[in-house]
């Protein structure tokens, strides 16, 4: 076998090496960066601001930024590079090579007119039921500071607390073993001091607010309509690409009820009923319960958009969006227009049930019994009811009125053989072939007599 | 005058309705509807009796569209044969040498296959009231609506089809051309709504154009189609506003008479024997 020669073989790796360096495939793995002015964007979409869990900003490409009316949104203009990676199909920034903030006023114009100069002000995410808080609020001004400033200081009572806790508990631990140790070797330690476990501290049950830390930035409140906004630099000049348009959206007018339904045998398997229209079926679970919640119907592009600028949706579509749980009602379970029982909102802990299949057991929530409990709402037990069709109402706690379509109809399916539902089509068969027959004997008596 | 007119409406009416309600064909349809029904019906229980819940609209709407859709081939086809076929067998011509006019002649076409209609219609109801006493799941109100709907979804296609069959000389070539009316109506339709259900992840731009696009043509099928029609009357039955549920009825009436009177015309402009 000939030996190849050297020259070849570097010219073949040559070519072999530009064709993958060059190639689109490898090209499109290495993102091109560029510098852009950002703005970085934590808008309220009517629950939450989820600029609080990953960096939603709106890119150069993008010319219009929806929030929701009458609320804080926060807006961070930056330099940064921004990268597009095909995968996710979205605009990416890299902060940690570039994060220089914009400095100036910014302004919001409406029909040409300045109607706000806006300076940056410093803000903190206030989440009141600790960092696993399903509910966020916004601090702005000097008291950002000061509740950033109470959430450290918390923070380092709760560590000397914990430390304590952590001593006596390692304390009472060393006296057990000492004692056992004791007992084991056959000591008589009649007389001697049990000791007590400690107990946790009050304190430290129960999470304190979690406080993040204080940034600047721009806060906007606007009512609805079109707006156009931009950055005014120090010395007056209009900053380069910071103008974008900006729009303010409301709710559609209806609001309702929405409802999460949560069957007792498949707690983790929940329901959501959005939409006044729709009904809730039921096969086998007779228990189960509601979780009712407001809701606002938004236009689809919309509301998307104020979500993150480079979501899509449509102008033609609408959709709901949850908003709070209502705790203001009570419901009532009708059967045939009777009031059958009022049902009050109670908290709940759940069992789960290892085995073969995993199953749960819902209990009412007792302080002295359980250590938390798991959710709120409002339990249904159909099974003593009877089969038949129900209507839930939500009711306000305050007047007693019924709530605007806040209406679900709950319908007991029954359990069917499969062949029953086929059974009908024997109806039209047996028709047809009767008119068959009929149409035969009628030809032939036709015929009969033509003859 | 009049009475005479709607008398030989009637009795021609009758004459056709005979030879429907003897025909294996319609029973057949009927058992395809059924059946396909079932098929639908027995998953969709399947689904709610797996889940152990479900909260979603009324489970016997999607039946009863698929159902309607179906029943409703069978009585556009048969409409769109009706005139064209007794036009090539050359009886049109005789039953001109008598009282009977022209317009009388399109209204017992178009009243026959719309009973025809109302007795499927009649048979599917039982079929779902049986079905509801079976299951337990309710026929409601918008059930009712959607019903009514169908029946000027209903008209507008016999007029068009009628319009269709006064049109085209041959069978066949009248059947293809209606299917590709209403193939191109459902189809862009249909689209339009996949394209506003797609993921709504951005970077799409070429979705984007897609979705602007059917969504400039379903606003011109908003207008012409029937189908269109129905969906948007469908629509308003569900969010609750009669206001537009009667315009969009009142739209299906216009559009038969539309077509019946474009029949009308078609047939005194072409003559009642094909040419040629």
């Amino acid at each position: 076998m000939r030996i190849l020669k050297p020259r070849f073989v570097i010219i073949v790796c040559l070519i072999f090496y530009c064709i993958f360096v060059f190639s689109p495939v490898v090209q499109a793995l290495v993102p091109i960066k560029q510098e852009q002015l950002i703005y970085g964007l934590s808008a309220f979409n009517g629950e939450d601001y989820l600029g609080r869990y990953r960096d939603i900003f709106c890119p150069q490409s993008e010319d219009t930024i929806y929030v929701l009316n009458d609320h804080d949104n926060v807006f961070l203009p930056t330099y940064s590079l921004v990268y597009f990676w095909p995968d996710k199909k979205a605009f990416f920034a890299d902060r940690v090579s570039l994060n220089e903030p914009v400095k100036g006023r910014l302004e919001i114009l409406r029909d040409g007119d300045i109607i706000r100069s806006l300076s940056k002000t410093k803000f903190v995410y206030f989440l009141p039921e600790g960092p696993y808080s399903t509910k966020t609020e916004v601090v702005v001004g000097k008291k950002a500071e000061v509740e950033y400033e109470k959430f450290c200081k918390a923070v380092v009572e709760r560590e000397m607390l914990t430390r304590k806790f952590q001593s006596e508990q390692e304390q009472y631990q060393k006296r057990k073993r000492e004692l056992q140790e004791r007992i084991i070797e056959g000591e008589d330690i009649q007389g001697e001091v049990f000791p007590i476990a400690p107990q946790v501290p009050p304190e430290l049950r129960e999470d304190i607010p979690y406080v993040t830390e204080p940034v600047e930035v721009y806060l906007v409140n606007i009512e609805e309509g079109n707006y156009k906004m931009r950055i005014r630099a120090a010395g007056g000049k209009i900053v380069e690409k910071s103008e974008k348009n900006l729009v303010a959206i409301s709710p559609r007018k209806k609001k309702g009820i929405g409802y999460e339904i949560i069957p007792e045998a498949k707690y983790s398997q929940r329901e959501y009923s959005a939409d006044w229209s729709e009904n809730i079926y039921l096969a086998d679970d007779d228990i189960f319960y509601l979780r009712p919640y407001s809701q606002e119907r938004y236009n689809e592009l919309e509301y998307e958009k104020a979500k993150d600028p480079q979501n899509e949706g449509s102008k033609e579509k609408w959709e709901w969006v949850r908003i709070e749980p209502r705790k203001d009602i009570f419901l009532q379970l009708h059967k045939r227009r009777k009031l059958i029982e009022e049902i009050m909102e109670k908290a709940y802990f759940v069992k789960s049930i290892s085995g073969p299949t995993r199953s749960y057991t819902i209990l009412e929530y007792r302080e002295s019994e359980m250590p938390y409990s798991h959710f709120s709402g409002y339990k249904f037990d159909l099974s003593s009811k009877g089969r038949g069709t129900y209507t839930v109402r939500a009711i306000d706690l305050i007047d007693g009125k019924s709530i605007e379509f806040g209406e679900r109809k709950i319908i007991l399916v029954k359990n069917v053989d499969d062949w029953l539902l086929y059974l009908p089509v024997f109806l039209p068969a047996l028709i047809g072939f009767l008119a068959f027959v009929r149409k035969k004997r009628n030809d032939f008596r036709v015929r009969d007599s033509n003859v | 005058m009049a009475f005479g007119k709607v008398h030989i409406i009637a009795v021609l009416v009758k004459k056709e309705l005979k030879l429907v309600f003897f025909d294996w064909i319609f029973y057949l349809t009927i058992c395809a509807v059924f059946l396909i029904s079932s098929f639908i019906l027995e998953n969709i229980i399947g689904s709610i009796q797996g889940r152990g819940i479900r909260a979603g609209s009324d489970p016997l709407i999607f039946p009863y569209l698929v159902a309607m859709s179906l029943s409703m081939v069978y009585i556009s086809l048969s409409s769109v044969v009706s005139i064209v076929k007794e036009k090539n067998e050359g009886t049109l011509l005789v039953l001109f040498y008598g009282p009977i006019r022209l317009i009388s002649y399109i209204l017992s076409k178009y009243f026959k296959e719309l009973i025809a209609y109302g007795v499927v219609v009649i048979f599917i109801v039982i079929y779902f009231l049986f079905i509801s006493f079976l299951t337990n799941l309710n026929l409601s109100i918008e059930f009712v609506q959607i019903i009514i709907s169908s029946f000027f979804l209903a008209s507008c296609l016999i007029g068009l089809g009628l319009f269709i069959s006064t049109l085209t000389t041959g069978i066949t070539k009248a059947i293809i051309l209606f299917i590709l009316i209403v193939l191109g109506f459902s189809g862009i339709e249909i689209l339009h709504r996949l394209l506003l259900n797609l993921s709504l992840v951005t970077g799409s731009t070429t979705l984007g154009y897609f979705r602007e696009s059917a969504g400039i043509i379903s606003k011109i099928m908003v207008v012409i189609s029937p189908l269109s029609y129905f969906l948007r009357s469908y629509d308003a039955v569900y969010s609750k506003a009669p206001g537009a549920y009667s315009v969009y009825l009142c739209f299906s009436i216009i559009y038969t008479l539309f077509f019946l009177l474009c029949s009308r015309f078609m047939l005194k402009y072409k003559g009642i024997i094909p040419k040629g």
